[in-house]
């Protein structure tokens, strides 16, 4: 990581005329280091549903509320649109503390969800109740698209209920660090354990993009959270209870603790995570270009930069990696408002200019920030690429076997250079194994030399099995008389063994950002990056890890709530507000 | 109880890894239970039934010059056709479960429809199209020749059918489903205390 002291910058390569700024290239974004440090920006994917919900007048309503004292029962949670409805049906349960675990193992939640396609009656809500508590051990329908559950936060759930059954409201200073009442411990969609298959919705333009319904169904469970904080503070003191303050209540979002189980997620979507990588990184191309703005344009990024820096000042991590990321980044971010304050708004290509002073003078961290922070004011020129923040895998999932042999080995020099780097006969190249457990079907994480795994291990190694392949294709070349005519459908004939490989290639081979170039086995790998990477463009804030490969974070931190947003702008909440002596600046 | 076709594509993959193909084939035979049972052919069957022999089954590599009478895989020997390895008019003889190949000759449809021979079943593709003679259960014939050839137009004494919604993999599937996921369970790695802790990456203080 690079940093520098503020009186010490770097300079910049700044250009006056016309500079024709091209996308950022694959080796300088596709690092598990600079993807471990992306934050959320207006592209990602709950912004995204949001701005939808809002421009297309959804309303919302809490249909149902059959909860007992003991924030035990039902509910349902109807989002109806201009032309289909959605609703998230509620088990909540009495879970005995000892039962708490945000492990995949777990058996047991304080509440479990499902979102359904339309309006639910009856007869449905009694089927799912026979199934949607057993989560993973029980079956839901062609009629349900995304299966969750959540448990509440031990730090803030007691506090914030009674807090409120005493009549008074929960300190800010204690919700800001935690950002939850609870945590959700999986959301699974597409097809998972009966759902319907994506294939079903992927169409609906209201789900266009990338995890929609999963999105919904979590912005409705952060709703389900105030409810029952509310609803038990007044079932322990009827008398004294109040609601939250507005302003209190939408600093709360709704948590969520992921582990291992979506690390191998971006390596087997390599076209996905193209779609996203590219949407992003055409984004900041479209803004870099921008040739110039006024004093307005500056002064809004100054103020976001502020918004930012209270953001990280208020993110908690005793995670020895994060703690030493979110430092320079507070410092990082000190550096750039001093910079941004300098800049003239008469300067030519101002945010370009900004961006290149980040690229020389910020931490991997400072400088992925800037990056969100520069797409933030420019909606109009960008909002248009979420659309295209989606990918159908199976598109390139046949072979053309009619490629020379020679073709293909040119393309895996050319995609796979940086494994030029790696000495794969060390051990330490080799140190991990991906595989899958027994228990609980989750992927996880071993030592390759230390356990009796690598039987077990999953293709999620691409550099390590190119280099394999290559080395088979140079010998089949080398001894192949008129290699030039042989084919990759002869050489997969032979060598089966390097089909996935193959395939991807060729999948990757047109796509800049579908790979990540680093060791993904290798004893230094960073697993949380890979999590980080994919939980930042889902909109998460506030990463928190718990250990290398395994992470909290906070959703929907400061979004308007459902009975908030036809008034309120949630694409000006994603940041902490500014306080004030006596009022927040928002 | 039904299953997703996501999901059963996802397990035919996992069982076929289980069951000792590569993974590049593995994934081949999960794209072939998805083409079969979309089009509501009993693809998690054949499937289970490949598997269940294969395990003990005199198994053969391309081109067999053994003399031994082995049978083809029909995902490997699909895979290479639908990469073209055999052009698209070919034969071959003994496929075991070839009803598994029928997705893979479907990958090599143009202009022209394919007609696939199949011991005494007959099958017809053309895009977005198929057809075939014979009830489910000459569809699911244990081992025979297979002649792929090029056809100019529909053939007279085959229904042809359009392949239309998405479909669901139906409860008469659950004993082949149990097999399925029995095979899946040989690429899971047996869990130990020390994996549970350190695999997953969760700490002592889990719930907070």
């Amino acid at each position: 990581m690079k940093k520098s002291d503020a009186h010490q910058n770097n300079p910049a390569k700044i250009t006056t005329c016309a500079p024709d700024i091209g996308l950022r290239p694959a080796n300088q974004v596709m690092t598990l280091a600079r993807m471990g440090s992306f934050h959320h920006s207006r592209l990602s994917f709950m912004r995204v549903l949001l701005r939808r919900l809002k421009a297309e007048k959804w309303q919302f309503k809490r249909s149902r509320w059959n909860i007992d004292a003991y924030g035990v029962g039902t509910a349902t949670y109807e989002a109806i649109g201009p032309k289909r409805s959605y609703t998230l049906v509620v088990f909540a349960h009495d879970l005995p503390a000892e039962k708490r675990s945000d492990r995949v193992i777990a058996e047991a939640w304080d509440a479990t969800f499902t979102l359904h396609d339309g309006l639910i009656d009856d007869s449905d809500i009694e089927r799912l109740e026979k199934n949607v508590p057993l989560q993973e051990a029980g079956r839901i329908s062609n009629e349900e698209f995304v299966l969750s559950r959540a448990n509440r936060s031990v730090r803030l759930f007691d506090y914030v209920r009674d807090c409120l059954a005493k009549g008074t409201q929960p300190s800010l200073d204690k919700i800001e660090p935690i950002g939850y009442l609870m945590r959700t411990t999986a959301v699974y969609g597409s097809g998972k354990f009966g759902a319907a298959d994506r294939d079903l919705w992927a169409e609906r333009p209201e789900f266009s993009g990338s995890f929609q319904p999963e999105l919904l169904a979590v912005w409705f469970i952060r709703s389900f959270a105030i409810d029952i904080v509310e609803h038990m503070a007044a079932a322990k003191s009827p008398k004294t209870a109040v609601s939250l303050d507005p302003n209190i209540r939408r600093r709360i979002g709704v948590g969520n603790s992921t582990g291992l189980g979506m690390a191998p997620f971006l390596i087997n979507h390599p076209s996905l995570v193209h779609s996203w990588i590219n949407a992003r990184e055409t984004a900041l191309a479209r803004v870099r270009n921008l040739a110039s703005t006024d004093k307005k344009g500056l002064s809004n990024l100054l103020t976001l930069i502020a918004k930012a820096a209270i953001n990280a000042d208020e993110w908690t991590s005793n995670s020895p990696y994060q703690t030493g990321k979110t430092q320079a980044l507070r410092d990082d971010l000190a550096n750039l408002s001093a910079f941004v304050s300098a800049t003239s708004a008469d300067a030519p290509y101002p945010w370009n200019r900004i961006y290149l002073w980040g690229e020389a003078n910020l931490s991997l961290e400072g400088q992925e920030q800037l990056v969100s922070l520069l797409l933030e004011d420019h909606g109009s020129l960008i909002d248009d690429l979420a659309t295209g923040m989606a990918a159908d895998e199976s598109i390139h999932f046949q072979i053309d076997g009619a490629m020379p042999l020679s073709r293909l080995r040119e393309m895996m020099n050319t995609i796979y250079h940086w494994t030029d780097k790696i000495d794969y006969t060390q051990n330490d190249a080799l140190a991990r194994v991906w595989y899958v457990s027994e228990e609980k079907l989750e992927p996880r994480l071993g030592e390759r030399f230390d356990e009796p795994i690598e039987p077990y291990e999953q293709p999620l190694a691409p550099g390590r099995d190119a280099v394999l392949a290559m080395i088979k294709i140079d010998e089949w070349l080398a001894k192949t008389k008129n290699a030039n005519n042989d084919s990759v459908a002869q050489f997969l004939l032979q060598h089966p063994e390097h089909r996935h490989i193959v395939r991807r290639t060729q999948t990757v081979s047109a796509l800049a950002y579908a790979e990540i170039q680093d060791n993904t086995i290798s004893a230094s790998m960073q697993p949380i990056d890979l999590l980080r990477c994919k939980l930042s463009f889902f909109g998460a804030s506030k990463f928190d890890p718990r250990s290398d490969r395994w992470l909290r974070i906070t959703m929907y931190q400061g979004a308007p709530f459902p009975d908030e947003l036809a008034y309120l702008d949630p694409d000006a909440l994603c940041y902490p507000p500014i306080v004030h002596s006596d009022h927040l600046d928002r | 109880m039904t299953w997703s076709i996501g999901e059963i594509g996802a397990l035919a993959t996992k069982a076929a890894r289980g069951g000792g193909l590569d993974w590049g084939l593995a994934e081949e035979a999960g794209y072939a239970v998805n083409w079969l049972q979309r089009r509501q052919l009993p693809g998690v069957m054949a499937l289970c039934r490949y598997l269940s022999w294969r395990h003990h089954g005199n198994l053969t590599s391309w081109p067999d010059e053994t003399g031994a009478h082995g049978h083809y895989c029909p995902i490997t020997i699909g895979a290479a056709y639908g990469d073209g390895a055999f052009g698209d008019e070919a034969q071959f003889s003994r496929i075991k479960t070839p009803l598994l190949l029928i997705p893979f000759v479907a990958i090599r449809i143009t202009e022209k429809p394919l007609e696939v021979n199949i011991g005494s079943s007959r099958f017809y593709l053309a895009k977005d199209q198929i057809g075939y003679t014979n009830s489910d259960t000459a569809i699911l014939g244990d081992s025979a020749p297979c002649q792929i050839s090029i056809v100019s137009a529909s053939i007279p004494d085959i229904t042809v059918t359009i392949v239309s919604d998405l479909q669901r993999v139906p409860a008469t599937a659950t004993a082949c489903v149990s097999v399925l996921e029995n095979f899946a369970k040989n690429t899971y790695a047996p869990a130990t205390e020390e994996s549970r802790l350190v695999g997953a990456g969760a700490g002592l203080n889990e719930s907070d």
